[in-house]
């Protein structure tokens, strides 16, 4: 697990114990990795950070058992958490895929060729993997209402590379 | 068992090649272009393991019928798959007439989620990646006419059972 150890500003603050079940060493011999690309900006136009964030309220004001099968509705708490995520990670990420769950938590999904990212928001936790199609699962979780400010770039890093960024991003998380 | 009272004769057993469905309510639990299913449809309720399906055995109208009956007025279509689909990640899927004949349930074998909170990293990575392989392998079919009674849509049946005659072939216009 990550634990956060300085600034939640450094993207050194995270650490990662080695003892992790989840982690793999990368497999450097076998087929040939995705290329990363030039990266054009990630960051979504004001126009679509707002429209996510509708969506969001939208999700935030559906009532129990919306689903049809006994669904919570979101807490406003849970949606509050939702929000300042999101907001903190548009910075540095494309838009998520963004899904309420019958628990009452929200999900925001990232996909690409290096993998994807999943974080769970809560009332009081937020829960979040990232799945390298190529490397290690990196789990983390804590409370909801900080989630850590460099989860982005790194997250952004790892599944939407620049040369050289993924391995950067890799060895921090391996420290 | 026949056409005319599929009911009669309903093993308990839930053959691979049987046809399993779902009901959908919510368009949170398809993509925008109501295409595809997505993975939180197959996500059990909060304190729940298991999630409601019904067995296409009973027929097309039944499993429409029964998924207006559960679903209210928001029921938008129906989702189908196999049961060796279900089971292959790791899922059981068994017969559950308990509740009503062609009722069944799929047990994912994970700790059930609390509700406002998501499970932790290891959990929500297993879940995410179950409820994917499920997705993945279901074929969502949009009820084109989701107010009026019996089923429209093309045959839910996905394959047939060893020793049965395959279905016939569906000769409507695709809606």
């Amino acid at each position: 697990m990550f634990q956060l150890t300085a600034s939640s500003t450094s993207i050194t603050s995270l650490s990662f114990a080695a003892s992790a079940p989840m982690w793999t060493p990368i497999n450097v011999q076998s087929a040939p990795p995705p290329t990363p690309m030039p990266r054009p900006q990630l960051r979504p136009s004001l126009y679509q950070e707002f429209a996510a964030h509708r969506h969001l309220q939208h999700i935030s004001n559906l009532a129990d058992n919306w689903d049809g099968y006994g669904a919570t509705s979101i807490h406003a708490d849970t949606a509050r958490n939702a929000h300042r995520a999101l907001t903190t990670l548009l910075l540095s990420l494309p838009l998520p895929e963004i899904t309420p769950n019958s628990n009452g938590t929200i999900s925001f999904e990232w996909q690409s060729p290096f993998g994807h990212a999943n974080l769970e928001m809560g009332l009081t936790r937020y829960s979040f993997f990232v799945q390298l199609a190529r490397g290690p699962t990196i789990p983390l979780d804590g409370p909801a209402a900080s989630v850590p400010d460099v989860l982005g770039s790194v997250v952004a890093a790892l599944l939407f590379p620049v040369t050289g960024a993924q391995d950067t991003a890799l060895t921090t998380f391996a420290k | 068992m026949t056409a005319a009272d599929p009911a009669a004769d309903l093993p308990i057993e839930i053959h691979d090649a049987e046809t399993i469905v779902r009901a959908v309510k919510t368009p949170h639990h398809v993509n925008p272009a109501e295409t595809r299913i997505r993975p939180s449809a197959f996500r059990p309720a909060p304190g729940h393991t298991v999630l409601s399906v019904m067995r296409q055995l009973m027929g097309d109208d039944f499993c429409k019928d029964k998924g207006v009956e559960i679903c209210g007025n928001e029921y938008i279509g129906l989702a189908a798959i196999a049961a060796a689909e279900v089971r292959r990640p790791g899922s059981l899927v068994v017969d559950y007439r308990d509740d009503f004949l062609g009722h069944a349930h799929i047990d994912h074998q994970l700790p059930a989620i609390q509700r406002n909170e998501p499970p932790p990293p290891d959990l929500l990575q297993q879940l995410d990646d179950r409820c994917k392989k499920l997705a993945a392998a279901a074929v969502f079919h949009k009820d084109p006419s989701p107010t009026v009674p019996s089923w429209a849509g093309s045959a839910l049946r996905l394959a047939s059972l060893p020793g049965e005659r395959p279905p016939p072939v569906d000769l409507r216009p695709p809606v």
